[in-house]
């Protein structure tokens, strides 16, 4: 008897057509909100993390007196924020000068140095900019 | 409108495309909603964060160089060496306010007890060591008495029964255990024995039943073929018994045709004893697993009754080479019973031997209260201690009667005066906080005294401990002749350590300093102490900072600012919301002329001075 039914159910194709087409349909649907739900992780981590920067400058050294002999000015920033810090680019009256590109961690604590021939009695707008786009900075008077 | 709503249902439900929009829209609702959740919620914890940042508060009110730490005062009683505290405490020295301790010099003593002792004769030790004589505090050493005197009569103790039954003595000991009530010395033994067939060769002993050791045997007798009592005596020296105390009485006999038993009468459960033992000259000097039984063999000792008892110890010490002034020794004793004439005689290292009258010799009747008594020896007093310092005492106690009694002594002390020139000589510890002023960031020590005194006969001085050479010292002061203080006036007396100070400070911060006099006036001079502290050489910068918000502020670095220099320190300090608070920091070498100070908080917050 149950090879009977066993044997009718290979023979019979149109059962074969149902079967493949709702698996594939699975298939796709599973695939389609992987991809959503992976987007969606990555948009939200990313928002996440430019919401979580905060940044301070602790100080500001307009320091001529280095070992090299050039003026730089001094930034000494700190991560008062939730996530990690990698500081981009600063700008210097919004114009971008180079300086070693450094990271802080949370809490960390440290100088960014970049080599200025600064004025004294001069004011400079610093503006420091991380690498998710956040920045900060304000007006400092060279003594 | 209500047909049409009902027939579009109707048609999605039979629409099997419409199920596959509905579960579409739902799951995109599901994500548009996890990604705005995530971003709100995030939102608002860093807009929590930057409130709490704006609503923290914190100012620097007063920034400045210091060169010295505050003033750090006793925490304990002065150890007094020489001298005596006669008001007040150590507490009144840790404020100038004219409210001192005051102290007064006095003769320089020191003080001895015993380290070791001796019974006298039979006197028995009770309880208690020599280290319970230091001090006057009711733990006692206690000693029995034991006789030295005897009565003209005599007493027995035994059984002087005459009983029945027997068991033979013929190469066995055989004996029972009895108790006398006083103490006492044994005469004779005598037992009712019965002798058959042949005369037999007998003696008899006794025994301690505790540890079934001889205590003394007697004559040997040849005792007919009979029946009755026959008596043996002791040998001189006759033993001594002791009331209360155990005692087996036997009796042993020389093989022969044939016996020599032994009556005896029912006694208590172990009270008999026999041993098989080939008869020989000699009792054995412990008997050896005797077998037990309840018999009370017919055997008695006839013994002199105590008239006199007496407890005798010798206490002897170690004390010094100096020369003494004086001696005055005291002894705090009691007895268990009334009217004990006690004789107490401290030894004559010259004479050699103990006094019997004078100096070095009290004799009391000492009851069961407890009685100090103390002599002082103004004459010849290194009479009584050898070239090496060693001193001995004796007490003998005595009384009649026949029942021992206990002597108790509490404390032994003797006190000698080493001159005529009144001292005070008092210390105490002084705790650095090193926590706040860690050593490698102090440059010295100050120590400061303001005292008055009633005589100004001579200098008083400051002496800190070296830790390193264990003595008082005042090596590297910058004033090393003293102090010479204007009388009944306050006089302040500042010392200064610059050089070689770590030996004074113990790894611990602990600093110990001694004021004296100079040692030079024979006048008892009063000094009162109304401020003595100590202090370290530092160089560094006190902020006085207020949090005025509503958090607890942690402020995490500090920022030393001069014209050339920024200098930046990691710091780890809070202060509770509405609080002041003084952070002291040593290790910064505050720059010469104006600087700013700032601090800045955790929160990012930052203040400047």
């Amino acid at each position: 008897m149950n090879k009977r039914r066993l044997l009718r159910f290979f023979v019979d194709k149109r059962a074969i057509t149902p079967v493949l087409s709702n698996l594939l349909l699975m298939a796709v649907a599973v695939a389609a909100m992987s991809i959503a739900a992976a987007t969606t992780y990555v948009i939200t981590t990313n928002l996440r993390e430019t919401m979580g920067e905060r940044l301070i400058i602790e100080d500001v050294w307009f320091n001529n007196a280095t070992a090299s002999g050039a003026h730089q000015i001094s930034i000494y920033m700190r991560n008062v924020g939730k996530v990690p810090i990698r500081i981009s680019a600063v700008y210097i009256n919004r114009t971008r000068y180079p300086s070693p590109t450094i990271e802080l961690d949370l809490g960390e604590h440290g100088w960014l140095n970049i080599t200025y021939s600064w004025a004294s009695n001069s004011l400079y707008y610093l503006d420091v900019v991380t690498a998710r786009g956040n920045h900060v900075g304000g007006y400092y008077k060279a003594p | 409108m209500l047909e049409a709503t009902i027939r579009r249902l109707k048609r999605l439900s039979s629409n099997k495309r419409g199920l596959s929009n509905v579960l579409v829209v739902m799951l995109s609702l599901i994500l548009i909603t996890v990604i705005v959740a995530n971003v709100v919620l995030w939102s608002y914890q860093m807009n929590q964060l930057d409130i709490e940042r704006m609503h923290e508060s914190i100012s620097i009110k007063n920034a400045e160089r210091i060169t010295r730490s505050q003033w750090f005062t006793a925490q304990k009683e002065f150890t007094i060496t020489t001298g005596t505290r006669i008001s007040g405490s150590y507490m009144d020295t840790r404020s100038s306010d004219d409210l001192p301790e005051t102290f007064r010099e006095e003769l320089p003593s020191v003080y001895y007890n015993p380290s070791n002792y001796a019974l006298g004769d039979s006197t028995m030790l009770v309880s208690g060591e020599v280290a319970d004589l230091k001090t006057d505090d009711g733990v006692y050493m206690q000693f029995q008495s034991y006789p030295t005197a005897f009565s003209s009569t005599t007493e027995i103790f035994g059984n002087n029964a005459t009983g029945t039954l027997y068991r033979n003595t013929e190469n066995t000991i055989v004996g029972s255990v009895f108790t006398p009530t006083k103490d006492g010395e044994a005469q004779s033994i005598t037992i009712y024995v019965s002798v058959t067939s042949s005369s037999k060769n007998m003696k008899c002993a006794i025994y301690l039943h505790s540890n079934l050791s001889l205590i003394s045997q007697t004559e040997e007798i040849t005792v007919p073929v009979s029946t009755g009592w026959v008596t043996f005596n002791f040998n001189t020296p006759k033993p001594v018994l002791r009331a209360n105390t155990e005692y087996l009485l036997v009796a042993w006999a020389r093989s022969g045709s044939g016996f020599a038993n032994l009556r005896y009468t029912s006694g208590q459960p172990n009270q008999g004893h026999y041993i098989s033992q080939p008869y020989s000259g000699n009792f054995p000097n412990t008997l050896t697993n005797p077998i037990h039984e309840s018999r009370a063999y017919c055997i008695y000792c006839t013994f002199k009754p105590a008239s006199e008892e007496t407890v005798e110890a010798e206490f002897g010490g170690v004390s010094d080479t100096y020369i003494w002034m004086n001696l005055t020794w005291t002894v705090n004793t009691c007895c268990n019973v009334d009217n004990v004439t006690v004789t107490f005689q401290l030894y004559n290292w010259q004479t050699g031997g103990y006094p019997i009258s004078g100096d070095g010799y009290e004799s009391r009747t000492i009851g069961t209260e407890e009685t100090n008594i103390t002599q002082l020896i103004s004459a010849n007093p290194m009479a009584f201690k050898n070239a090496e310092g060693n001193w001995k005492m004796k007490i003998t106690g005595t009384k009649a009667t026949a029942a021992p009694f206990i002597l108790k002594v509490d404390w032994i002390e003797l006190k000698a005066t080493l001159s005529n020139i009144y001292r005070l000589e008092i210390s105490n510890f002084f705790a650095i906080d090193l926590s706040k002023y860690p050593l490698d960031y102090v440059y010295g020590v100050e120590i400061f005294v303001r005292y008055n005194v009633s005589e100004a006969f001579e200098r008083w001085f400051i002496k800190a401990y070296d830790w390193a050479s264990e003595g008082f010292s005042d090596v590297g002061f910058n004033i090393t002749v003293g102090n010479q203080p204007v009388p009944n006036e306050w006089n302040n007396y500042a010392i200064s350590i610059t050089e070689n100070w770590t030996r004074y400070i113990r790894g611990d911060g602990a600093i110990q300093i001694m004021f004296c006099d100079k040692g030079t006036s024979e006048n008892q001079t009063l000094v009162q102490l109304d401020f003595i502290g100590v202090r370290v050489i530092v160089d560094g910068i006190r902020l006085d900072i207020k949090n005025s918000g509503a958090a607890t502020a942690h402020i995490v670095s500090l920022w030393i600012i001069n014209a050339t220099h920024h200098m930046h320190y990691d710091v780890d300090f809070f202060i509770n919301s509405g609080e002041s608070e003084t952070y002291i920091r040593v290790n910064i070498n505050s720059p010469a002329g104006n600087f700013t100070v700032k601090i800045v908080t955790e929160r990012g917050n930052i203040d400047t001075f």
